[in-house]
C-alpha cells in the first residue's frame, strides 16, 4: 500500500475525529438549581395522606418510581409473577388534582416486553423487565432495566422514549465492554445546569460498584464516571446539595458489612470521595431514598435494620449525610417494605412510595415539609 | 443505519462460524460459497424471529473490527494475500484486552472504556491502530478502524468508539488461536 494511501487515511481519521469533537456537546458539570422555598400559606399547614394502596392481581409489584407529568404524576413499578418472570410489565397509576385531593386512574400497562423488542433499534428480544426511572423531562423518556437472558447481572438500560403511553423508539445504552451487560437503574435521574441529566446505575457483575452515566441532550451517553470503587456499593441515590456538592447514598452489597454506603462529590459528580459506612444507619441491602428540603436538610426514607426489610423510617440530616435523626417509623414488622422512591411536586408536597408485603403491592402519600418539621 | 450495521455484523459472524465448520468437509471456496447463502437466507426469512432478535440481544453492538476479522480469516483461507496476525501479535493484543476488559469490569480504579466516549481519545486510538495495522500490513482491520470511526461519528451503533474496535468475542477467539498454534508446535516438535 503506497505511503499517500496511508496519509489520506489518517486524513480521513482526523477529519472524522474534528467532525466528532466540533459535534460533540460540552457537558456542564454544574448540578441544576434544587433550592425550594420554606412553607408558606396552605404549605404551613401540616400534610400526610395515604393516596395509594396497590395490591397486584399477578402477585408482585415492586421498584416504584414516578413520573412527573403535566397536569399530575404518575407511579411506576414492575408487576407479575414473581421478580424476573417472563410475565412481567411496566405498570402505571395515573393521579391528578380533583377538588384538591389526589385521585388515581385505574392501573394500567405502560410497557410490555414485546413492544419494547419490537421498538427497539436493532431489534432484539427481551426476556424481562426491572426497574424503571424516567427522565427528566418525566413524560417523555423512560430508561428500563431489561434482561434478554440471564439474571439480573446481565442486565442493560434502555432508554425509552414514549409517544403518551406508546413506546415511539428504544436504544440501549452503551455502558460496558463485556457484551454491554450488568448495568441496571433505581434511583431518579440528575439534572445539570445545562438542561442534561446523569443517571444514577450500578454495575451489578462481580465487582459491583456504582457509576454516574452522563448523558447528552440526545440522550446518547457521554461520559460515565465510577462514585464507587474497593466498596461494593449499588444503587445510588444522588441528592445535589448545591451547584457542585452532592451526597450518594447506597445500598450495601456486601455481606461483611451491615452498613449505609455514602460517598460525596464537591465538583459536580466527576470525583467522588472513597466510600464511607455511615455506623448510625444499618442497611439490609436495601436502596433508600432521599431529597433535599428547603432549609437545606436532607430527608431519607430507608430500612432500619441490618437485617429486617420491614421497618422503613424517615430521618433527617443537617450535616450533608454524614449523621442522622430518625424522625418516623412509616412501616414497622408487616412484611419487607422496599425500594422507597421520593419526588418532590410542583407546590412543594413531597410524594413518597414504596413497595409493601414483601413485594406484593404499592403504597403512596403525599405530605408537605410542615409535617416533616413537626415530627 | 443502526440496524443495518448490526445485521451486518452479525451476519458476517455467523456465516464465518458456518464457514468453520463446513470448511471441516468440503473445498474452502465452497465452504465460503454456501456460507454467505445460508447466511443471507438466514437474515432475510428469519430477520423477525428470535433466530436474529436473540443473537443481536446478546451479542450486538458488533462494531467493525469483528465482523473485519472474520472476514479476514475465510478470505486468506481462500488464499487472498492477506497477512497472518503472528503468534507475539496475538499474545499482546490478548493482554492488552484482558487488560482492558478486567479494569473496565471494576478490577481497577481506572476505567479505560470511559475514555470511548471522548472524540479526542478515541481519535488517538483510531490514529495509533492505523498506524500499527499500516506497519503490520493488516488491510481488512485498517479499513474497520475507519468504518468504525465513521459509524461513531453519525452515532451509528454504540455511543463508545471501543465498542466499534473491539468485542468480547475476540478473548475466546485470540484463546482458541493460540491453543491451536500451541497443539500444533507440539505435534510438530513430538514428530
Amino acid at each position: 500500500m503506497p505511503a499517500f494511501r496511508l496519509l489520506l487515511l489518517l486524513a480521513v481519521s482526523l477529519g472524522l475525529s474534528v467532525f466528532s469533537t466540533l459535534r460533540s456537546q460540552g457537558l456542564s458539570w454544574a448540578f441544576a438549581p434544587t433550592s425550594f422555598g420554606a412553607p408558606s400559606g396552605p404549605q404551613a399547614v401540616p400534610k400526610f395522606d395515604k393516596i395509594m394502596e396497590y395490591a397486584s392481581a399477578a402477585g408482585t409489584a415492586h421498584s416504584a418510581a414516578i413520573r412527573p407529568l403535566d397536569d399530575g404524576f404518575s407511579i411506576l413499578w414492575f408487576d407479575g409473577t414473581e421478580e424476573a418472570h417472563s410475565d412481567v410489565v411496566i405498570k402505571q397509576s395515573t393521579f391528578r388534582l380533583v377538588d384538591e385531593k389526589w385521585v388515581s386512574s385505574p392501573p394500567e400497562n405502560l410497557l410490555v416486553k414485546e413492544e419494547l423488542a419490537a421498538q427497539s433499534v436493532p431489534k432484539q428480544s427481551v426476556w424481562t423487565l426491572g426497574n424503571v426511572i424516567t427522565g427528566a423531562d418525566g413524560n417523555n423518556t423512560l430508561f428500563a432495566t431489561i434482561v434478554s437472558v440471564g439474571g439480573w447481572a446481565a442486565a442493560s438500560i434502555t432508554k425509552v422514549g414514549m409517544d403518551g403511553t406508546q413506546i415511539s423508539d428504544a436504544r440501549k445504552l452503551s455502558l460496558s465492554p463485556m457484551l454491554n451487560r450488568s448495568h441496571l437503574v433505581r434511583a431518579p435521574v440528575v439534572p445539570y445546569s445545562d438542561g442534561t441529566t446523569a443517571i444514577p446505575a450500578y454495575f451489578e457483575m462481580g465487582k459491583a460498584f456504582a457509576e454516574l452515566i452522563r448523558l447528552d441532550d440526545q440522550g446518547r451517553v457521554r461520559d460515565k464516571r465510577r462514585i464507587t470503587h474497593g466498596r461494593l456499593a449499588i444503587q445510588p441515590m444522588i441528592v445535589p446539595l448545591d451547584d457542585h456538592n452532592a451526597v450518594a447514598l447506597m445500598r450495601n452489597f456486601d455481606k461483611k458489612s451491615d452498613r449505609l454506603v455514602a460517598t460525596w462529590t464537591a465538583d459536580g459528580g466527576r470525583n467522588w470521595t472513597i466510600p464511607e459506612l455511615l455506623s448510625d444507619i444499618p442497611n439490609p441491602n436495601a436502596p433508600v431514598a432521599a431529597l433535599l428540603l428547603s432549609d437545606g436538610q436532607i430527608l431519607m426514607a430507608f430500612n432500619d435494620s441490618a437485617t429486617d426489610a420491614s421497618i422503613l423510617k424517615l430521618a433527617l440530616s443537617k450535616d450533608q449525610g454524614k449523621t442522622w435523626k430518625r424522625i418516623k417509623t412509616l412501616e414497622n414488622g408487616n412484611g419487607s417494605a422496599r425500594y422507597p422512591a421520593m419526588h418532590r411536586l410542583p407546590d412543594g408536597d413531597i410524594l413518597l412510595t414504596y413497595s409493601h408485603g414483601n413485594k406484593r403491592g404499592i403504597r403512596a402519600f403525599v405530605f408537605n415539609e410542615a409535617w416533616v418539621f413537626a415530627q | 443505519m443502526t440496524q443495518v450495521y448490526e445485521i451486518l455484523g452479525l451476519g458476517t459472524v455467523t456465516c464465518w462460524c458456518l464457514f468453520q465448520m463446513l470448511a471441516m468437509f468440503c473445498e474452502t471456496r465452497r465452504a465460503v460459497l454456501i456460507s454467505v447463502i445460508c447466511s443471507a437466507l438466514y437474515l432475510i426469512v428469519l430477520y423477525k424471529t428470535e433466530f436474529v432478535t436473540l443473537p443481536i440481544a446478546i451479542f450486538a453492538p458488533f462494531g467493525a473490527m469483528l465482523p473485519a476479522l472474520a472476514a479476514q480469516n475465510m478470505l486468506r483461507r481462500t488464499g487472498a494475500d492477506l497477512v497472518k496476525f503472528s503468534t507475539v501479535e496475538i499474545v499482546f493484543l490478548l493482554s492488552v484486552y484482558v487488560l482492558y476488559l478486567a479494569a473496565s469490569l471494576g478490577v481497577f480504579e481506572f476505567d479505560p472504556y470511559r475514555l470511548g466516549y471522548s472524540p479526542v481519545a478515541g481519535g488517538i486510538v483510531a490514529v495509533a491502530g492505523i498506524l500499527y495495522f499500516y506497519l503490520r500490513k493488516h488491510w481488512l482491520p485498517l479499513y474497520a478502524i475507519i468504518l468504525g470511526q465513521l459509524a461513531w461519528s453519525f452515532d451509528i451503533g454504540s455511543s463508545n468508539f471501543f465498542d466499534h474496535i473491539s468485542h468480547a468475542v475476540l478473548v475466546p477467539s485470540m484463546g482458541v488461536i493460540l491453543v491451536t498454534r500451541c497443539v500444533s508446535l507440539l505435534l510438530r516438535t513430538l514428530k
